[in-house]
């Protein structure tokens, strides 16, 4: 549905993407991250066709950017970061004016936005003016523009920005069912935790460029290059005890007592190791009341990620 | 074709949410009311006023004329700091990603004023009808005024949405801008279009009587709808010239109109030649005709040369598809990018020294003759004036692959050059006059107006060839055709660049799709 090839992006002296690639299949949700700045929304803006590449291609539905933008428009949904300005307009008006501007057939245009609304739950305030909508409602107002041509690719930027925790809920089951109906979703967040939760694959740029992309539990095993073990002792003075065995331990690293008899550590080995590491602690006679691998959040892989890369970064600076 | 622009006019996006919009607004019913409430008391008043019979009438009908006029403004105003919102906010971005064309969301736009307008005209309209019945009125000037009105309204609106889209205010700039555009536009058409009818109509009409003309029209004159068709000509081109040049402002990387306002600047000014040249001719229609040639083709220059040198993504798709002549030609000669804006630069030189030479050999015996020729061939300077100092300035760094600095500095090389040495050759020569110079400034003298003639458009207009120069005659054709060449190269190795880049980005994509 998606595929981006060596996309370059250049403005002036900066190169905001830079040789980007990566492709996406129909019913894909596909999740976005990267620092500020890193070249999120411009690669949305040129997979839109509001922007033009310096260098690369990107098709969306076999159709290509630099030869059939046209088309490419009428197939895509895009929800940009920012919102227009429509005074005097209720949510129906608002609707009723993009329905026009996609040339929807009369008779067809109060069914679909009636359908949209009731999909995106604004059914109710139809007729309120869009000024005085809430931040959680414009963003379904907006998004609900974006669905009113039936789009297959729905190209979203920031969409839970500004949002309480609630609308980000209602939000993440919207997106949820689009990929349920068969679209192909490509969603840039800062809110990473949430992006894990609905999404099936990762995006990750810094710098323009693609860190890592796959699915989510690809880039988190990619990530891991062992596992961090968290165990807890019922009596917190077998910490040092346990501190002492731990270190005599092959593939053990990185021990650090905690406090209230937590004890965390790295072990670079196979998983199957686990289980008999357990057994011989208890064996020597420790109370383990928790022993367990963690998963690293997508916050902890990002974090790893793009530190990686700007350390990687400033080393060859240096 | 007639329903897709019925469709286009009755299922129009754009005119559904700017019209919902104002009718959405309280400025609307204000209006409404307001407009209502004054026509009727300016009628009752002037009704219950004792006056002797007919004194009341123009009063009245001057009154509703006034806040008829006042209407159009706010009108345009309006239109404008939506659409300057609308555009600056990136909200024509969601429009274009609707597929939405640029006529369509232009066209739109100024249907929606013009509805607007027609309301507040129905209003009114009627009760400046009501003034003739207090007497005093001509019934073709109450006709005249508010046909004059409704048809200044479309350039004006188209106006408006020019300057939101072109322009970027901030604060009560906005207000200055408006005011001194508006003002301008205004006083500039009033005077043009009768300017216009009275040279097409070979008639001294004097000015200040439109009347006349219309009643004239209504008794099916001859000269009077030659007049009206020159005008309507005039108006027709300045209109799509005014609309195009509003759709070319939306998204010129993608997708130009370019070509189109290239096409109406050169048929408005070969229009405007032909116009001048029916007309008596003289020097004075020789020195205006040919000046006007020359300054649209500097602002062309100006406005396009120094900006885009790549043909937009969508108009070269396009331009491949199109298989018939008019189209294909017209879109080579008015390509947008650099290459079409040499040669539309260089046909309205050419027009503009076609016609001024027919006139000179015409009426050649009314000028000297290396006066004439230098007009003739002024026009036809215009490439060198565009591309000398923007070479000199390309030493500098800073200007190097930023159009748009290079075009606002030689715009400022021309006026702070060009002025300040009118100004010092007019000192010059004063002092000259006094006998106030030695030998070695007469000779400095000498060489200032030699350089007035040479750097600058408007010096080389305001001071013009000393005829004591030995080289006088020759200057103007070297200029010509160094001009010609010193435009030919820089296009050349500007659009040599840029296809060297298109080829090296193609490789890559091919390279990444294989």
């Amino acid at each position: 549905m998606l595929k981006v090839d060596n996309l370059t992006k250049i403005f002036g002296k900066t190169r905001a993407v830079d040789d980007l690639s990566f492709e996406l299949e129909e019913g894909d949700v596909c999740g976005f991250i990267g620092p500020n700045g890193a070249g999120k929304t411009t690669t949305m803006r040129i997979i839109a066709t509001l922007e033009e590449p310096t260098d690369g291609q990107v098709r969306v539905g076999g159709e290509s950017i630099h030869e059939e933008p046209y088309r490419i428009r009428r197939r895509i949904g895009f929800m940009p970061d920012h919102y227009g300005t429509y005074p005097d307009m209720t949510c129906r008006d608002y609707l009723e004016f993009y329905a026009r501007a996609y040339e929807i057939e009369p008779k067809a245009r109060a069914r679909r936005i009636d359908g949209i609304m009731d999909f995106t739950g604004l059914g109710d305030i139809a007729d309120k003016k869009v000024e005085e909508l809430s931040k959680g409602m414009r963003q379904r107002l907006n998004l609900s523009r974006a669905l009113i041509n039936d789009p297959k690719l729905m190209v979203m930027d920031e969409p839970a920005a500004g949002l309480d925790p609630r609308a980000r809920v209602e939000l993440r089951y919207l997106i949820r069912n689009l990929a349920e109906q068969g679209k192909t979703v490509f969603v840039s967040s800062h809110i990473l935790t949430e992006l894990s939760e609905i999404c099936d694959h990762m995006l990750i740029i810094d710098q323009g460029r693609k860190i890592s992309f796959g699915s989510v539990e690809e880039i988190q095993r990619g990530l891991r290059e062992g596992f961090e073990i968290r165990v807890r002792l019922v009596d917190p003075s077998q910490v040092e005890g346990l501190v002492r065995f731990l270190v005599q331990r092959p593939g053990i690293q990185d021990v650090r007592p905690g406090e209230n008899g937590v004890l965390l550590f790295s072990l670079r080995d196979e998983a199957e190791r686990i289980p008999a590491l357990l057994r011989e602690a208890v064996n020597e006679g420790f109370s383990v009341m928790e022993f367990r691998p963690e998963t690293p959040t997508m916050e902890d892989v990002f974090m790893r990620i793009t530190g990686q890369t700007n350390g990687g970064n400033n080393g060859n600076g240096a | 074709m007639f329903g897709r622009t019925l469709a286009g006019v009755y299922d129009n996006a754009m005119v559904y949410k700017d019209i919902t919009q104002w009718l959405r607004n309280r400025t609307f019913l204000a209006l409404f009311f307001g407009l209502l409430v004054l026509s009727e008391a300016v009628g009752l008043v002037c009704v219950s006023i004792p006056a002797e019979a007919g004194e009341m009438g123009p009063v009245a009908f001057g009154i509703l004329s006034g806040v008829l006029a006042l209407f159009v403004m706010t009108i345009a105003l309006m239109g404008m700091t939506l659409t300057y919102r609308e555009f600056h906010n990136r909200t024509f971005e969601l429009y274009s990603l609707s597929g939405m064309s640029l006529e369509r969301t232009i066209g739109g736009k100024s249907i929606s004023m013009f509805a607007q307008f027609l309301f507040g005209f129905c209003c009114i309209v009627p009760f400046m009808f009501f003034s003739f019945l207090l007497g005093g009125l001509d019934f073709y000037l109450i006709f005249a005024v508010a046909l004059s009105i409704a048809v200044a309204v479309p350039p004006l609106c188209l106006l408006a949405l020019c300057t939101a889209l072109h322009f970027r205010f901030k604060g009560f700039g906005i207000l200055l801008w408006v005011g001194g555009i508006v003002v301008t536009i205004l006083v500039a058409s009033y005077i043009s279009l009768f300017f216009i009818i009275t040279i097409a109509t070979r008639t001294s009409m004097p000015f200040g009587k439109p009347l006349d003309f219309f009643k004239a029209l209504l008794d099916f004159d001859g000269d009077a709808w030659n007049g009206l068709s020159v005008f309507l000509l005039f108006y027709g081109q300045v209109c799509l010239l005014l609309f195009y040049l509003c759709c070319n402002a939306i998204s010129p990387p993608q997708d130009s109109r370019e070509h189109f306002v290239k096409f109406f600047a050169f048929t408005l000014t070969a229009t405007a030649l032909i116009a001048f040249a029916s007309a008596r001719l003289g020097p004075e229609t020789l020195i205006v005709g040919g000046v006007s040639a020359f300054v649209m083709s500097c602002a062309i220059g100006l406005c396009y040369f120094y900006k885009s040198i790549e043909v937009p993504l969508m108009f070269a798709k396009r331009q491949r598809e199109r298989r018939f002549f008019p189209g294909k030609i017209l879109g080579v000669l008015f390509m947008p990018g650099a290459w079409g804006t040499l040669w539309t630069v260089l046909l309205i030189a050419l027009a503009g020294g076609a016609f001024t030479g027919l006139v000179v050999s015409l009426k050649g015996s009314l000028l000297s003759d290396q006066r004439a020729i230098s007009y003739a061939l002024l026009p036809c300077q215009a490439p060198y004036f565009l591309i000398f100092p923007a070479g000199f300035l390309l030493n500098f760094e800073r200007y190097r692959g930023k159009p748009k600095a290079l075009r606002n500095a030689v715009l400022l090389w021309w006026v702070l050059v060009g002025v300040g040495l009118v100004v010092v050759v007019a000192a010059l020569s004063d002092a000259q006059e006094s006998n106030l110079l030695g030998p070695g400034q007469a000779a400095a003298s000498s060489v200032c107006q030699i350089l007035a003639y040479v750097v600058s458009p408007i010096s080389a207009m305001a001071v013009g060839m000393p005829e004591y120069v030995e080289l006088g005659s020759v200057l103007p054709w070297f200029r010509v055709v160094l001009g010609g060449m010193g435009v030919y190269l820089a296009i050349r190795s500007l659009t040599k660049t840029a296809a060297r880049n298109r080829m090296e980005r193609a490789k890559t994509r091919s390279a990444a799709s294989s």
